[in-house]
């Protein structure tokens, strides 16, 4: 069994003007020593995804449906008091724009004690012992601990944010687009980081980002989604190498290759459609170059390809 | 304790702050001058201020001996006014602390939890405020009977909800900020959301609203003195001014009310400046204006 399994998960958002499909029917796993990456456009579902797995749904979304199973429990039918433990503890995630994530009248020490102390019984000293050793973890001398957070920049504010998500050495981290703001050489520092962390602490990480060279050299897994869906799963290199759903293909000649020939960037025509009223059958045919007759009437299932999971009418 | 320490190394940041303000200035000013007049005005009293004086001493005017002059007892007005200070820094600063900390309180718990909580203790909130105060003070002063405890009480009771309001409303936008929900993803529980995350940055607002009661509560403890709801043996400007009414002789001895009244109103004055010129520096973009 899987680390995170998740299954046939939906959250809506319940609006006046009726309910917007955010994250349709979406099923994905993470095991011990994988890493999955999370792709798409923005506002695709990526992040209230990740939300659901921690039990995170801002009204007016709701988790309608679904299971997200941790470590063999179900996180959707668990107390209150079990899901505060946890988080922190089971999963952690670290926020889009750790920037605003720290508390900006706290010391960054203060705030890594904190959690610590949220989740064991630990003296004032250990706690502090530990705020410094996390902070040298990421790369931060330990000293710098009384700091606020307006003191340390951007790239360091975001690995504060890291060595705050594993203080209490969680088994599962959550990543929500961690390099989105950054310079590339801050993103380099990052992503070496994050690599780092995996293998020492052998953790398992779902990383979210529309940055697919980040996907590339971070993750061992990738799962597409596109309007709420996951259109495809694959392993990182086959899902490079040969993309199976016309999105996706799409998206990987969208983004410009260091290496390769100086080809001309294709952009993909149209916009993501509104989910209030999504095209009948697959949400993709408007756009999608390889669209046939039957993708304006049916929905494509998911299915099995190789190895990796497509929706898509082509491989029927 | 690391956090007493930021927060108190805040406050003296300010208070460098505070005197980069004209107003700020005076305010402190006068503010030192009470504070003096208050831990050393044992010592700058000539006469015993409640010891009634010798026939000859009534109503005797500014003089070497009597410098503010007498009142129709004989008793020194410059002594009593000194012990006026004190009951008026006491009253106010203790109606502040409690004002301020009941109003947080719920102010945080309204804005955070929301919903019915929230519902609840906004409508405990509106009925407290829609209280007519002056009214209600009186009522108060006069069923629990006069002495200067139930006047901290009574201001306490009318004054809290203005402060929970503005708390909540703070509250109400900091709760929606990325560091809380991020600290909600580590497994903070609410009480240290409450306490540890939204409290300390209301810190500043708490500032300025404890500021602003203190004013309104030495306005209020004087009222309720002049109209004769104040403890007679305990001698504060209202009280010096109700005396003086009373006494039927007041317009023969301006000596006698004046100088409550100016201590009445420098004191408010005083706090006042402080509190708008707290509030201004609290603005965005203050410090940044003048390079500090």
């Amino acid at each position: 069994m899987a680390l995170l399994e998740v299954e046939n998960l939906k959250i809506y958002y319940f609006t006046g003007a009726g309910a917007v499909k955010a994250v349709d029917d979406i099923s994905f796993s993470v095991d011990k020593d994988e890493t999955l990456g999370l792709i798409g456009e923005s506002g695709c579902g990526k992040t209230t995804a990740v939300f659901a797995i921690m039990r995170f749904a801002a009204p007016p979304g709701r988790i309608v449906g679904g299971k997200i199973i941790f470590e063999g429990r179900d996180i959707l039918t668990m107390s209150e008091e079990e899901v505060r433990l946890l988080r922190g503890q089971g999963v952690a995630m670290v926020f889009q724009a750790a920037q605003n994530a720290l508390n900006p009248v706290m010391t960054v020490g203060d705030q890594i004690t904190e959690v610590i102390n949220q989740h064991e019984k630990v003296t004032k000293e250990e706690a502090w012992e530990r705020a410094r050793k996390q902070l040298e973890l990421v790369g931060i001398g330990g000293d710098r601990a009384k700091g606020y957070p307006h003191e340390f920049s951007g790239g360091m504010k975001q690995r504060v944010g890291i060595a705050i998500a594993t203080a209490c050495n969680p088994r599962l981290l959550i990543l929500d687009e961690p390099v989105t703001g950054l310079d590339v050489i801050v993103q380099r520092q990052l992503l070496n980081l994050v690599n780092d962390l995996r293998e020492k602490l052998r953790l398992p990480i779902i990383l979210i980002t529309h940055d697919l060279s980040v996907v590339a050299e971070t993750c061992s897994k990738v799962a597409v989604m596109y309007a709420g869906k996951i259109v495809e799963q694959a392993d990182a290199v086959s899902l490079y190498k040969n993309p199976a759903h016309p999105y996706s293909k799409l998206l990987i000649e969208a983004y410009p290759s260091i290496k390769g020939e100086k080809g001309k960037l294709i952009s993909i025509p149209g916009a993501p459609p509104g989910l209030l009223n999504p095209p009948v059958g697959c949400y993709f045919w408007p756009r999608c170059p390889s669209a046939m007759d039957i993708c304006q009437e049916a929905e494509p299932p998911v299915q099995t390809k190789d190895g990796r999971l497509v929706a898509c009418h082509l491989y029927r | 304790m690391p956090r007493l320490i930021s927060v108190l190394r805040s406050t003296r940041k300010s208070l460098k702050l505070l005197l980069t303000h004209r107003m700020g200035v005076v305010g402190v000013v006068i503010f030192v001058i009470l504070a003096i007049i208050v831990i050393f005005g044992p010592l700058m009293r000539t006469v015993d201020p409640i010891r009634t004086g010798l026939p000859e001493n009534i109503l005797v005017p500014p003089s070497a001996k009597f410098w503010f002059g007498t009142d129709d007892l004989g008793r020194d007005i410059w002594s009593q006014a000194i012990l006026g200070a004190r009951i008026a820094l006491l009253v106010g600063f203790l109606a502040a602390i409690a004002t301020v900390a009941v109003g947080t309180l719920i102010g945080l718990i309204s804005g955070y939890f929301g919903g019915k909580i929230d519902e609840v203790l906004m409508r405990i909130v509106d009925f407290f405020m829609m209280l007519p105060y002056l009214p209600l003070m009186i009522v108060l002063a006069a069923v629990l009977g006069p002495s200067i405890w139930n006047v901290i009480l009574v201001v306490s009771i009318t004054y809290w909800p203005f402060t929970a309001r503005v708390i909540r409303s703070q509250v109400l936008s900091l709760k929606e900020r990325a560091f809380v929900e991020s600290s909600k993803s580590v497994g903070a529980s609410d009480s240290l959301l409450i306490f540890g995350e939204i409290m300390p940055n209301v810190v500043p607002l708490m500032f300025a609203e404890a500021v602003l009661m203190v004013t309104w509560a030495i306005y209020a403890e004087a009222v309720l003195a002049f109209l004769g709801l104040g403890d007679p043996m305990t001698i504060s400007w209202g009280m010096m001014l109700n005396f003086a009414m009373g006494s039927g002789v007041m317009t023969m001895a301006p000596w006698w009310v004046i100088p409550p009244i100016v201590f009445i109103c420098a004191t408010i004055l005083a706090f006042t400046f402080l509190g708008t010129a707290v509030s201004d520096i609290l603005k965005p973009g203050y410090r940044e204006a003048r390079g500090l």
